[in-house]
């Protein structure tokens, strides 16, 4: 009896331990965050109107929160940006940064009338949480200052008011949140550069990590910059990828496996796409993307694999004059985190004139006339260095800040020229929100 | 961020439940029992050898599962000798045997498999003739471990892209621990973990191939037909699952199971 017993118990106890371990080192959420499909074609409203660049410009600022701060927080910060599709059509977006939890929203704004309205989604970026979000700014509520034509030098708090709901998922819209204009945004110059071309994969975001469409989307994440992983393929094509391998962290299962510099260009263009559908982009894809498509200021073309470090340069002169005939303001560095590619990057004629992003010792960034001196943060408090390297005509970006209150303290400290994150709303937050 | 914290205490959680379940399961069974015929009486007889020579020495007490009802020395697998005496702390372990199975059989792949969204005419394959070979330390009590290797051509599959065939093939070889229980007679389950190595190969734009390590686990279980005194012949349905791959297949297999050693 006893053996039978030890048998009923031991049998389903080992096989629901290899069921365990088998289901439970399966990653839980493998899907991206659906956001509710109300952007697709703009504020679907008969006789809405696009707004002027001007009113755009005076929506911008700190809000404070008078209903609906248990969920969004005391202050948002509001900040436009833009989209270009197709080399023509432009899309403006107004996004919420928020501080709990990673925050944001993504709205469109039209002119009704003499209204203003705003219509998206709102997204957590530390869990799925996502939801629907619409806002009105009424004539008596600031909307006819907004709409003047010399709009709006001296806008005062309270002068503009957003009334808005909210709601969770897919469902109606009822909870209250109303916005009240407190103060322009921080104006200091700031780089809010976002990892991994606009945001990591794992963070379910609708577009895959170094994809295309993550660099259209970063603006709106609240960056102000990327930073793209650059590797080349096994004819030679730069590429932007992570990882070392091929695997179903980044890619749909296709069968190919190992390390992505086993494949030429053709190979993984064909039968290789990221999480999201995506096909991998050329490094020249995706400084186009930034070039002609966004707001984009700063790239940081870090180098994980390179084997021709004079072609690297050769596109990245290629982009930076592409940048200066179109008017656009768009820094790109060649990054530096290791001795190899540090000395691949000697090695070329004009590396002195390059400009280059060193994320090794303060020392080496000087000797190869670095732009960047850009420090780990886990290395220690780099204020001091920080100021030296400034005196020196370098800017110092620290990287991989995520953790709300180590980012508060870093801008709190205003010792940095940019912060390299997988969280650009949380960042944009701590900035936009500070007082000069 | 919180995410990952809410999960990796859920998976802390269940891990310490089933390490505390096996820690009980394992003190009971560690428990010297006595045999029926002992506990009917209620007698605490000095215990003097055991197996075996134990059994050939002293007279067979009624109703010991070490005889037949006629007194006749019953051949005991180690799971029978280990409930006639059920002591591990014993000085004369044994017998121990060590066993090699080797199988062969039929595959199906049965993991989702999407072929890439640029492909037309596209053809898969998910069966195909795997082999393996499994060693195993029979030891004297209930659980035997051992090692499995193996091949397995997990899928291929096939497709043009702008007029070229482009053909890929992905196959795994296990190497995995192995854990065995006897169930009923002649019926064993096999549960094992470790990582299978997993190979790639593309056809399109000249040949590319890619390995890598996957960790898993499979399943089995066997039923075992003794064919002679060393020998025997088993069928085999087993679980292979290469979790970090997300590879997975069913196999059902003929296994012929030799007694290779018994010490």
């Amino acid at each position: 009896m006893r053996k039978t017993y030890f048998r009923l118990v031991a049998v389903p106890l080992l096989l629901a331990s290899a069921a365990f371990l088998g289901g439970g080192c399966r990653t839980k959420y493998e899907t991206a965050v659906i956001i509710p499909q109300q952007m697709g074609s703009g504020v679907n409203v008969p006789g809405a109107k696009l707004l002027y660049a001007q009113t755009r410009k005076a929506c911008e600022g700190v809000y404070a929160v008078s209903e609906g701060a248990d969920a969004f927080g005391n202050e948002i910060a509001a900040r436009w940006s833009y989209t270009v599709k197709n080399g023509t059509d432009t899309t403006y977006h107004l996004s919420l940064f928020c501080e709990p939890k990673g925050a944001f929203f993504v709205l469109e704004g039209r002119q009704v009338a003499d209204s203003l309205i705003f219509s998206g989604y709102w997204r957590r970026l530390v869990n799925a949480d996502v939801g629907t979000a619409s806002f009105v700014v009424q004539r008596s509520g600031g909307a006819n200052a907004l709409l003047a034509p010399d709009c709006c030098q001296a806008l005062k708090p309270g002068d503009v008011v957003f009334k808005g709901k909210w709601g969770n998922a897919s469902d109606n819209q009822t909870n209250p949140l109303t916005l009240s204009f407190n103060r322009k945004l921080n104006p200091a110059p700031f780089q809010i550069i976002a990892h991994r071309s606009g945001g990591r994969t794992s963070d379910l975001l609708p577009a895959s990590e170094n994809s295309v469409e993550i660099i259209r989307l970063a603006s709106r994440l609240g960056a102000t910059g990327v930073e793209f992983d650059i590797r080349q393929t096994k004819d030679g094509v730069p590429i932007l990828y992570h990882d070392d391998q091929l695997n179903l962290r980044l890619t749909q299962k296709s069968g190919l496996i190992g390390p992505v510099e086993n494949y030429t260009y053709k190979q993984l263009t064909s039968l290789v796409r990221l999480i999201n559908g995506e096909q991998i982009p050329t490094l020249e894809e995706a400084l186009t993307t930034v070039i002609d498509d966004t707001p984009l200021q700063t790239v940081w073309m870090d180098s994980k694999l390179i084997r021709d470090m004079p072609l690297i340069r050769e596109i990245h002169k290629k982009y930076i004059a592409k940048a200066a005939a179109q008017g656009r303001k768009v820094n790109i560095y060649i990054g530096l985190p290791t001795e190899t590619t540090l000395n691949q990057f000697e090695a070329l004629d004009d590396h002195l004139l390059a400009p280059s992003l060193c994320e090794l010792d303060t020392a080496v960034a000087r000797r190869i006339n670095a732009k960047v001196w850009a420090p780990r943060f886990t290395l220690g408090n780099p204020v001091e260095s920080a100021k030296v390297m400034q005196a020196a005509g370098l800017k110092v970006f620290v990287w991989t800040l995520d953790v709300p209150d180590f980012i508060r303290q870093f801008i709190d400290a205003g010792s940095l020229d940019g912060i390299l994150t997988n969280y650009s709303a949380i960042v944009a937050y701590y900035h936009y929100v500070q007082k000069p | 961020m919180y995410r990952s914290h809410k999960i990796g205490g859920l998976r802390t959680g269940w891990l310490l439940m089933v390490l505390m379940m096996c820690l009980v399961i394992n003190g009971l069974a560690q428990q010297v029992q006595p045999t029926p015929a002992r506990a009917r009486k209620g007698v605490a007889k000095p215990r003097l050898r055991s197996g075996y020579k134990r059994l050939q020495v002293e007279p067979p007490a009624p109703r010991n599962p070490g005889f037949t009802k006629t007194g006749q020395l019953r051949r005991l697998s180690p799971d029978q000798l280990w409930d006639a005496k059920p002591d591990s702390t014993r000085p004369d372990r044994g017998p121990f045997r060590l066993l090699v199975y080797a199988s062969l059989g039929a595959s199906y792949y049965s993991s989702i498999l999407n072929t890439p969204v640029a492909l037309t005419d596209k053809k898969q394959l998910r069966w195909s003739v795997p082999f393996s070979l499994r060693v195993m330390w029979q030891t004297d009590h209930r659980m035997r471990l051992g090692l499995e290797t193996g091949y397995v051509s997990m899928y291929s599959y096939q497709g043009n892209r702008n007029g070229e065939l482009a053909q890929v093939r992905v196959s795994a070889t296990p190497i995995l621990a192995v854990f065995s229980m006897g169930v009923v007679k002649r019926f064993s389950l096999y549960a094992g973990t470790g990582p299978y190595r997993i190979n790639s190969s593309l056809e399109y734009d000249g040949t590319a191939r890619g390995t890598t390590y996957s960790l898993g686990w499979m399943v089995a279980g066997t039923y075992t037909q003794p064919l002679g005194k060393n020998i025997g012949l088993a069928a085999e349905l087993k679980w292979y699952d290469a979790t970090q791959t997300k590879d997975a297949c069913l196999i059902a297999q003929a296994t012929l199971v030799w007694r290779a050693l018994t010490w």
